[in-house]
């Protein structure tokens, strides 16, 4: 009777574990499929998409790159994107890197500024961008990579500083107090020893910064827009009201996710800390 | 901890003086560019508040006082937005919170790593993309989920169409999208639970839901309120996925918060009155973040 109970138990655990296999498998189609689906729409002629039922396999056509890779306009795009994402991205290393050491290894402001950096990540774009659209229109900057760049530095300057914060109190600070000792000022020791020591980490900031100037909308549609276009916008106006465009839209965005999905891979490591601001390593 | 390595050096002499005039001069760079992009336009949006301002009727700003406030509470269209907004982040993040249990525990004991990699794709890529890829998904003349719905006899919906089934449809969307949030978070979590615990109460005899709900859950706890407190912030600041997949519609059903503020400051053009809505909805998300910032200032 013992042994009968103990080959049920091993029973009632193999069928458990099919279920959560099951269950784990049917969860990761979910997540795969909508972006499966808008790469092989991505492939499809006009035709193909507007048809019902939908075709799951096709010729593949190049129709929809074409015409993108071909239209000056969506270059120009592209070009917006790549250039606001890398240019806000340079700037806030340069402003954040030196900020974030000295707060993590000097102190200067203390618990206040470190909180203050922190509420301003939790602002909701929406109540800074009517004051920020004027000011630009005072300024004459609305429609401009520069007014993008402006914004996005200082959107992913906050949880920059935050992140490296961080990275910065995981070196030993024997190591910058011995420096100090042999005669080197700060800022050395910034450059040639805590640098180098958390360049993985201060990587990863960067590519999130990336990320998240190059994937943002709301800004990117009141504040650039028209000549400043970038993807996300570009991608949003093939679907309007007026017309569709399921063609390019794919197409657009598959252009879109590729390159986020490959530094995503990278940083993969980083990603919850990134995202919880440390709280969760 | 941060005061504590100030005072220390400031003790060890003369040196300190000019470490610290450097250490000054490396932040304030960076709090003079978010004092002036950041804090600046918070500023302006005081003096928006009380005044009334329509870009299109060309007209300058006029000075109304609490005008805009009054109109706040007597704008039903703005309660119902508020009241949609908070039954969205608390019908979300519910969900979300459940089903990335779920599937971090599930991914504790059969992950691989490729799978956390697929997982975590429906986050880091851009709402907007989401949004319209959902769009395409949903479609009522050509959308796969309706062919889905064929295949298995049902009568499909109108995802986006009908003023009751759109509201759940974008729920089901933002849980697509963030559920992925959650999971990374729990597992990350869980993994860091220290392994002694599990044998101790393994040794007496604990079966695995026992194990999760008097040892593991309880000790996850920080993890799961980090989770949970990000999760609400960001579902009440919700845009863009929502705004490119229904822009609010149909029948105003599915206007957040922030999609009417949108609305109001570049459709009608009120600067004055958007600002207001804006202003709510970050009061109140700033309410939430006090809660977390001294969990994320003990690490």
């Amino acid at each position: 009777m013992d042994t009968n109970k103990k080959n049920n138990g091993n029973f009632v655990k193999k069928l458990m574990d099919g279920g959560a296999f099951g269950l784990l498998a049917l969860y990761i189609l979910f997540c795969l499929f909508p972006i499966l689906w808008i790469i092989l729409t991505s492939f499809k002629t006009h035709a193909a998409i507007n048809t019902f039922p939908p075709q799951f396999i096709f010729i593949p056509s190049f129709e929809n790159y074409n015409t993108l890779l071909t239209s000056h306009d969506f270059i120009g795009f592209l070009t917006n994107s790549i250039i606001t994402a890398t240019v806000s991205t340079a700037l806030v290393m340069a402003l954040g890197i030196p900020a974030a050491y000295s707060l993590a290894r000097y102190g200067i402001g203390g618990h206040r500024l470190s909180d203050w950096i922190l509420s301003m990540r939790m602002f909701p774009p929406i109540a800074l961008v009517v004051p920020l659209f004027l000011m630009f229109r005072f300024v004459h900057l609305l429609q401009t990579v520069w007014a993008l760049i402006l914004v996005y530095t200082a959107m992913n300057l906050p949880f920059a500083i935050w992140l490296m914060i961080g990275f910065f109190k995981d070196v030993p600070k024997d190591i910058d107090d011995a420096a100090l000792v042999d005669g080197c000022t700060p800022w050395t020791a910034l450059w040639k020893i805590n640098v180098p020591a958390v360049a993985p980490g201060l990587a990863a900031a960067a590519i999130l910064s990336i990320i998240f100037a190059w994937n943002e909308f709301l800004f990117a549609v009141i504040l650039g827009g028209g000549t400043a276009k970038t993807l996300p916008v570009a991608v949003a106006g093939y679907v309007t009201d007026r017309a569709i465009f399921w063609g390019p839209m794919s197409a657009a965005s598959v252009i879109a996710l590729v390159p986020i999905v490959i530094f995503a891979m990278f940083v993969q490591r980083y990603l919850v800390r990134g995202l919880t601001l440390g709280a969760v390593d | 901890m941060t005061i504590t390595t100030g005072k220390q050096l400031s003790g060890t002499g003369k040196l300190t003086q000019k470490t610290r005039r450097q250490a000054i001069w490396m932040v304030l760079p960076a709090i003079i560019y978010l004092l002036v992009i950041g804090i600046f336009p918070l500023l302006f949006a005081l003096y928006l508040i009380v005044h009334k301002w329509v870009l299109s009727s060309g007209k300058p700003p006029q000075f109304i006082g609490f005008g805009n406030i009054i109109r706040l509470i007597q704008d039903e269209r703005f309660f119902i937005a508020l009241g949609r907004t908070v039954a969205f982040a608390v019908g979300v993040v519910t969900i979300e919170f459940l089903l990335g249990l779920l599937i971090a525990l599930l991914l504790l004991n059969h992950g691989r790593m490729l799978l956390r990699t697929f997982v975590l794709l429906p986050m880091i890529i851009a709402p907007t993309v989401v949004g319209l890829t959902w769009r395409f998904m949903f479609n009522s003349e050509i959308g796969v989920l309706n062919f889905f719905f064929d295949i298995m006899g049902l009568e499909s919906p109108l995802w986006l169409g009908d003023t009751t089934i759109a509201k759940f449809s974008i729920v089901l969307v933002d849980v697509w999208e963030w559920t992925p949030f959650i999971i990374l978070i729990l597992l990350a979590g869980l993994m860091s639970l220290p392994p002694d615990v599990e044998e101790a109460a393994h040794v007496d005899g604990a079966n695995y839901w026992q194990m999760l709900w008097y040892v593991k859950l309880p000790l996850l706890r920080p993890a799961i309120f980090v989770a949970l407190m990000f999760r609400a912030i960001d579902a009440l600041r919700t845009f863009d996925t929502i705004f490119v997949l229904t822009a609010g519609g149909p029948n105003n059903v599915t206007e957040l918060l922030s999609i009417y503020a949108y609305k109001v400051s570049f459709r009608f053009f009120e600067m004055g009155y958007g600002t207001v809505l804006a202003a709510v909805l970050l009061i109140i998300v700033l309410l939430f973040s006090r809660l977390l910032v001294p969990i994320l200032e003990k690490r």
